[in-house]
């Protein structure tokens, strides 16, 4: 197991991540932060907003590894 | 939070919180300050009531916190209440002894196990007391009711105010709240359990409620800045809690001791 962190990237505001949760490797943290960032972009849609430029830096806390997932990338978009 | 790793001092905040909702003469007080039991203290993040299990003992809150929680199949939990001290965690298991939720520490946390049989004793033996423990299970169904109507219909930002809220009201912080501060061992993963949310959009949450100026948690404590604020955002009103002295409705009281003695 290893300690993530999760810092939300907003149009140039970020939410830095203090505590993050254990997870058993940078795949887990990957799924996690996916799912997440659905959440968010389904409670922003909710409420008539939407940033698609928006993204979640993941970053083992030992290693020091980072990924980024960023919101385009976990949703289908069609405009037809 | 107030620390209570004693029994006498469990059993006595439990008592006050019956005492609330309930008017107990010198003889049920008496009955539930010697209920007996074990105390056991359990590291955070355990199950010491696990879903399923079949137990003979009701579990009291003597110190930290402990999250009552359903569980999918796939493992996600979602926490569907929180105890403190002097909260009897699992009363109904009294009466419905299969544990149909189970129970988890949230923090380093002493319980005191008493024995099914003890208490329904002392209940039949006073009918006035069985009466406070048919309330208090009753407000634990009502605390449920509202937290499922939170966590369906309101927003993140709301859910996050009223469980603060909530917690605020139930640790007893008083009437002048603003600049108060209590006890919070809940981390953004035990949070986003207790609000159907990832630890990530709980901490975008906690960080809209500081940048706001309503709440601060840090280092473990919750920090209240705009209390009216908090309850607005949270839409919280605290009548589910049923703190009410219970001296306050006379006329309810006596209509049940009549009843009672009819």
């Amino acid at each position: 197991m290893a300690r993530f962190l999760f810092h939300l990237h907003e149009s140039g505001a970020v939410t830095r991540d203090e505590e993050g949760r254990e997870l058993a490797d940078l795949a887990m943290a990957q799924r996690y932060a996916e799912t997440a960032a659905r959440a968010i972009i389904s409670a922003d849609v909710e409420e008539g907003a939407l940033c698609l430029g928006c993204f979640i830096e993941i970053e083992n806390s030992q290693t020091g590894q980072r990924k980024v997932v960023a919101f385009r990338d976990v949703v289908h978009i069609t405009c037809r | 939070m107030m620390h209570c790793a004693d029994p006498e001092t469990g059993l006595s905040l439990w008592l006050d919180r019956l005492s609330l909702r309930s008017m107990l003469g010198d003889v049920e007080r008496a009955a539930v300050m010697t209920l007996p039991g074990i105390v056991e203290q359990v590291r955070p993040n355990r199950d010491f009531v696990r879903l399923g299990d079949y137990v003979d003992r009701s579990c009291l809150i003597l110190s930290g916190m402990a999250g009552r929680f359903g569980q999918a199949r796939n493992g996600e939990r979602l926490t569907t209440a929180i105890h403190i001290a002097g909260d009897m965690a699992d009363l109904h298991s009294a009466v419905l002894p299969t544990a149909a939720s189970a129970l988890q520490s949230l923090s380093e946390t002493t319980i005191y196990r008493i024995p099914h049989r003890a208490i329904m004793n002392a209940a039949e033996r006073f009918p006035m007391l069985a009466q406070a423990l048919w309330r208090d299970c009753t407000v634990d169904a009502a605390v449920l009711s509202q937290w499922a109507l939170r966590n369906a219909r309101q927003p993140a930002l709301s859910r996050i105010a009223h469980l603060i809220a909530e917690l605020g009201v139930r640790f007893g912080i008083g009437d002048a709240r603003n600049g108060k501060d209590f006890e919070f061992p809940l981390n953004q993963v035990q949070l986003g359990d207790a609000t159907n949310l990832t630890s990530i959009h709980v901490n975008r949450m906690l960080r809209q409620l500081r940048e706001a100026g309503v709440v601060a948690v840090k280092d473990r404590r919750v920090h209240i800045f705009d209390w009216q604020r908090l309850c607005a955002i949270g839409e919280f009103d605290p009548t589910y809690l049923h703190l009410q002295r219970a001296d306050d409705e006379p006329q309810l009281q006596a209509r049940a001791t009549n009843r009672l003695r009819r």
